[in-house]
């Protein structure tokens, strides 16, 4: 093929040009670290590596949102912790109550004990969560939740739950609706709840009984209705719903376990003619009732009718007992939501790492291999200029001369 | 006799002088761009008799190949227009590609805002957080946008200069057409007349593809596009840019010929050259762009809107919207005969699709045709709905053979904005909450309370579901009729006056919920978290708003790479083809010094001839003397 001069001096430059551009390019990789400047060079990677950017900032968003949940879920659990300590403190004072030898005025110290209890528990119930709103109120943020008025704690909160979104595929509940955790409270055994009629005047006392068969459970209310008399003592068992007798005239020896449909209580001591005790089906107490109706018990005068006051006490202490199991179970429920938070951050962490390294090697050059790239190139690019230089000598008019 | 000799000789001796002048032409030609080696053209004469009459030069030849030239021409098209497309890629790389200032970044942006706003609705400054990231987010839409009105200005001015070029060329190869014509008529050979010619056409070339029809008399006639004439003979037309008839958001070309005025379209293929890569880059490439980036601008800000105004704000206020959008745009062709206006409206933005379409309308039906990828629907009424946006008639009738160009998604990004500042008016609550009563003595809980689509007139009026039973429950309140007896079972929807709500657990007779108005406007998060869900909803034709630009991002950089690869397999088939030209028609020093030696010999030995012929003139009076 015929060369021509021009064209000749033409590729060679542009070869020239070429590999220098190649180099440059290749020098540009090494100095950035980055494997592609543009989106030309790898539409694949760069596409890819958008989305992994996208997911990776995501992802510092619910390391964020998990932070804000983790600290309105701690402050929840210490909260409920610190209910638990108060319960408790309330429970032991209850029992101390409970003794043979204290006088009123001795039950009127307890009792001031446990107002003081009730108003720091009425306070952690307000507790704030840490920003504008309160641990305990539901999405109300413009009052404290409950209210202690006429002598009753009412809640102003409402039902709504704050979730947080803590990674993309789950929510998580970090508000206690303060009705659950402090108003709806099974009172009694959580089945039924027994007591004595406020008018009794013998020295009988009920326990809290227990479940004995759960499938003849029926529901209903029942009595117990004491007779005394010359035959001794008898009771009479009414189902107070239906209005019927279920037994009439067992005979009474304290102490005793009387079986009513699918229950048990017992009852002890010596009820007097007219006596009467109630088991009922458990309805919901507020812990802040059954501190109330404990200080209500034991700020008033027993008149030597302990019976009154154990069977009191019992009651309160039962519907205590439920408090605790239901606020431990409420602080489990934060400390397993605070749990499951570490692992999906623990779990968030990996993914990071695995993100990155996607995302590296999507962007980021290999050096072994680019610098071996670069060394190529160089060579190309060196025997480009000595070729070049040696082609250009070549002339037939250096021959004539 | 000696006469003879010495015609030969002097005859010889002009021979070898033309060739050493052709030689020297040609070497100091070298470096002419479109120059083609000269050739001397000689013949042995013919005498009386048997004895030859010396050598005359015939002609002097420029070594042409036809075909050699036409494939060059042909290949700089080509090149021209892959190099210029490329590098208009390039730019539209740089503007979508950046991956720390890009839309997708503001996406991302966004989207952690609302999903913190989420954890932290009352909080003030989460909420201007959260509005300064939508402003961001459209201020990176329209700016973006507006970039690639920029490109696309550029485009539309390079257009016209290489218009004015071609013009400009036309008329010299017009003009150089009528001097070589007399040249050829007055027997001489304007070889470098036609040098200049030829390398004017390859100039032409670049920037549009021609074909050249030589004719008989010398001249040649350069015909672009489909034929249309350039220049005939003498005569040139005129090449212009106009907007498109039927979009004026494109740039069609019109040619003036002496004959008329030609309209070409705004499809650049058939135009070839830098021309047809500067079309297609506006027409096609930064449309389609405008498309992809309006498509996923409503996309993500019409289901933000709608949910936005599902919720209150903390004056109790309905949510507006949280963006403006500007209005979608609609083109009647200009040769329209007919006084139909045409709208569009979205209906559905998660089926839309990042393309224009046109209505056309041929007396009886309506066709849809999608422009990214031609495909069509017939209808024979409007409204009617495609890809997630309805056509309506608004006003007067479509006459047969009327047509309108639709852009239900391209303009959108274009003056996209945040619609307010304020951060009280972030609707992050629902207008109504459930509550189960405080009395309850059985253990129903609220699961969720949602509100259906559209509107209802009776969704914030208290309601009452007491329970009759554990399975049954009545409800009294304004619109739903007060019904009784209604089965319950838990973890089945409820639906009453546009809300839907779901509860769980077993309830006592006498339970209650209730559903009224939302009186906790502060820390009422639903509506945020619905908001949040649009991050990882698939609500951008199946893909999330993430994944789409993610995919912007794969056609754009594939467009740009399959434009790299195109421009350098094109510029490598030029350089072979002008290779291949230079081959033929190059000036190689080498050869004329070779040539030079031979010419100067031939001319020494013209001279030596000549002397000869004096010696024999002298040699003959001798014998006299």
């Amino acid at each position: 093929m015929r060369i021509s001069t021009a064209q000749m001096y033409q590729r060679s430059t542009a070869n020239i040009l070429n590999k220098q551009s190649e180099l440059a390019n290749i020098q540009n990789q090494l100095s950035t670290g980055k494997r592609s400047a543009s989106l030309a060079d790898d539409p694949a990677a760069a596409s890819g590596a958008s989305v992994l950017r996208s997911d990776l900032s995501a992802n510092g968003q619910f390391e964020q949102n998990r932070q804000i949940a983790q600290q309105r879920l701690s402050f929840a659990e210490s909260a409920l912790g610190t209910v638990t300590d108060n319960l408790q403190s309330a429970r032991e004072l209850l029992v101390n109550a409970g003794n043979g030898g204290f006088s009123d005025a001795d039950r009127k110290t307890i009792a001031g004990q446990l107002r003081e209890s009730l108003s720091t528990l009425i306070g952690l119930a307000n507790s704030s969560d840490g920003q504008t709103g309160y641990l305990f109120g539901g999405f109300r943020e413009d009052a404290p939740p409950f209210i202690d008025a006429a002598g009753s704690v009412g809640y102003i909160g409402d039902d709504g739950a704050h979730q947080i979104n803590v990674s993309r595929t789950r929510t998580i509940d970090t508000a206690f609706d303060g009705a659950d955790v402090f108003m709806r409270i099974r009172n009694g055994n959580g089945v039924f709840a027994a007591s004595a009629a406020a008018a009794n005047s013998g020295s009988g006392t009920i326990d809290s009984g227990r479940v004995t068969n759960a499938a003849a459970l029926t529901g209903d209310s029942y009595e117990i209705r004491f007779q005394s008399g010359a035959g001794g003592t008898t009771y009479d068992v009414w189902n107070t719903t239906s209005n019927s007798a279920v037994s009439t005239g067992t005979a009474f020896t304290a102490p005793a376990a009387i079986a009513l449909p699918g229950m048990s209580v017992r009852i002890d001591g010596a009820p007097a003619d007219g006596d009467r005790f109630n088991v009922v089906p458990s309805g919901n107490q507020s812990i802040f009732t059954t501190l109330r109706n404990a200080i209500n018990l034991l700020d008033t005068p027993a008149n030597g009718n302990s019976a009154s006051i154990t069977n009191g006490l019992y009651v309160a202490l039962t519907n205590l007992d439920q408090a605790l199991t239901h606020v431990s179970d409420q602080r489990g429920a934060a400390g397993a939501r605070l749990n499951e938070l570490d692992q999906l951050g623990a779990l968030s962490s990996a993914r990071d790492v695995d993100l990155k390294g996607t995302l590296s090697s999507l962007e980021d050059i290999d050096y072994v291999k680019t610098i071996s790239d670069f060394t190529v190139a160089q060579s190309g690019l060196q025997a480009a200029l000595d070729s070049y230089a040696r082609i250009a000598r070549n002339s037939l008019f250096d021959y004539l001369r | 006799m000696a006469g003879g000799l010495s015609a030969i000789g002097a005859s010889a001796l002009t021979a070898a002088y033309a060739g050493l002048q052709t030689t020297g032409h040609n070497i100091a030609n070298v470096s002419t761009p479109g120059y083609k080696r000269q050739q001397t053209g000689q013949t042995s004469t013919f005498g009386a008799g048997f004895v030859g009459n010396g050598v005359s030069v015939t002609t002097i030849t420029r070594a042409f190949s036809e075909l050699a030239t036409g494939e060059a021409n042909r290949a700089e098209s080509r090149a021209s227009e892959a190099g210029t497309q490329a590098a208009y890629m390039k730019r539209l790389d740089n503007l979508m590609g950046d991956a720390t200032t890009g839309v997708g970044v503001a996406i991302d942006s966004f989207f952690n805002s609302i999903q913190a706003l989420s954890a932290q609705p009352s909080s003030t400054g989460q909420r201007a957080a959260f509005l300064n990231e939508a402003r961001n987010l459209a201020q990176r839409f329209s700016e973006t946008v507006g970039e690639i009105g920029i490109l696309k200005e550029t485009a539309t001015r390079d257009l016209s200069l290489s218009l004015n070029n071609i013009n400009d060329m036309g008329r010299q190869v017009a003009s150089l057409n009528s001097n070589i014509v007399l040249a050829v008529a007055s027997g001489r050979a304007p070889n470098d007349l036609m040098d200049q010619r030829d390398n004017l056409i390859r100039r032409i070339a670049g920037e549009v593809s021609v074909t050249t029809i030589e004719q008989g008399d010398g001249a040649i006639n350069v015909l672009v596009g489909n034929g249309q004439p350039l220049v005939v003979g003498d005569r040139v037309s005129t090449l212009s840019g106009a907007v498109d008839p039927a979009d004026p958001n494109k740039v069609a070309l019109i040619l003036q010929t002496p004959n008329g005025n030609v309209q070409l379209g705004s499809d650049g293929t058939v135009m070839g050259g830098k021309v047809a890569a500067m079309m297609n880059i506006h027409n096609r490439d930064l449309v389609g762009a405008e498309a992809e980036l309006g498509r996923l601008a409503i996309a993500i800000a019409a289901p933000m809107n709608l949910q936005h105004q599902r919720g209150i704000d903390l004056n109790g206020n309905n949510g507006g919207d949280l963006f403006n959008i500007p209005a979608a745009v609609t083109y009647p062709h200009t040769a329209n005969t007919g006084n139909a206006a045409v709208g569009v409206a979205v209906v559905d933005a998660s089926q839309l699709k990042a393309s224009d379409y046109r209505l056309d309308f041929d007396g009886t039906n309506y066709q849809v045709i999608r422009l990214s990828d031609g495909t069509q629907q017939a209808f024979a009424l409007l409204p009617a709905s495609v890809d997630g946006f309805s056509i309506n008639l608004t006003g007067g009738a479509m006459a047969a053979g009327d047509s309108f160009n639709l852009k239900p998604v391209s303009t959108r990004a274009n003056s996209i904005a945040a619609a307010f500042q304020d951060p009280m008016r972030v609707a992050l609550a629902l207008p109504v909450a459930a509550n189960a009563a405080l009395g309850n003595t059985g253990d129903t809980t609220v699961q969720s309370l949602t509100l259906d689509a559209g509107s209802s007139a009776n969704l914030t009026q208290p309601v009452r579901l007491t329970f009759t039973g554990p399975n049954t429950f009545d409800v009294v309140g304004t619109g739903t009729g007060n019904p009784t007896a209604q089965s319950y079972v838990p973890g089945t929807p409820i639906n009453f006056n546009g809300w839907t709500l779901t509860l769980s657990g077993t309830p006592r007779i006498g339970d209650s919920i209730t559903v009224g108005p939302n009186p906790s406007l502060a820390g009422d998060n639903r509506n945020a978290l619905s908001l949040a869900a649009n991050a990882s909803g698939r609500i951008v034709d199946g893909r999330t708003p993430a994944q789409s630009f993610a995919a912007t991002l794969a056609t754009i950089g594939g467009q740009v790479r399959a434009a790299n690869i195109d421009a350098s397999i094109q510029g490598a088939v030029r350089d072979d083809a002008v290779a291949e030209e230079q081959s033929f028609s190059g000036v190689n020093l080498d050869e004329e010094a070779a040539r030079l030696l031979q010419y100067q010999q031939a001319y020494q030995a013209a001279a030596k001839l000549i002397s000869a012929t004096q010696t024999i003139f002298d040699t003959l009076l001798s014998i006299g003397r």
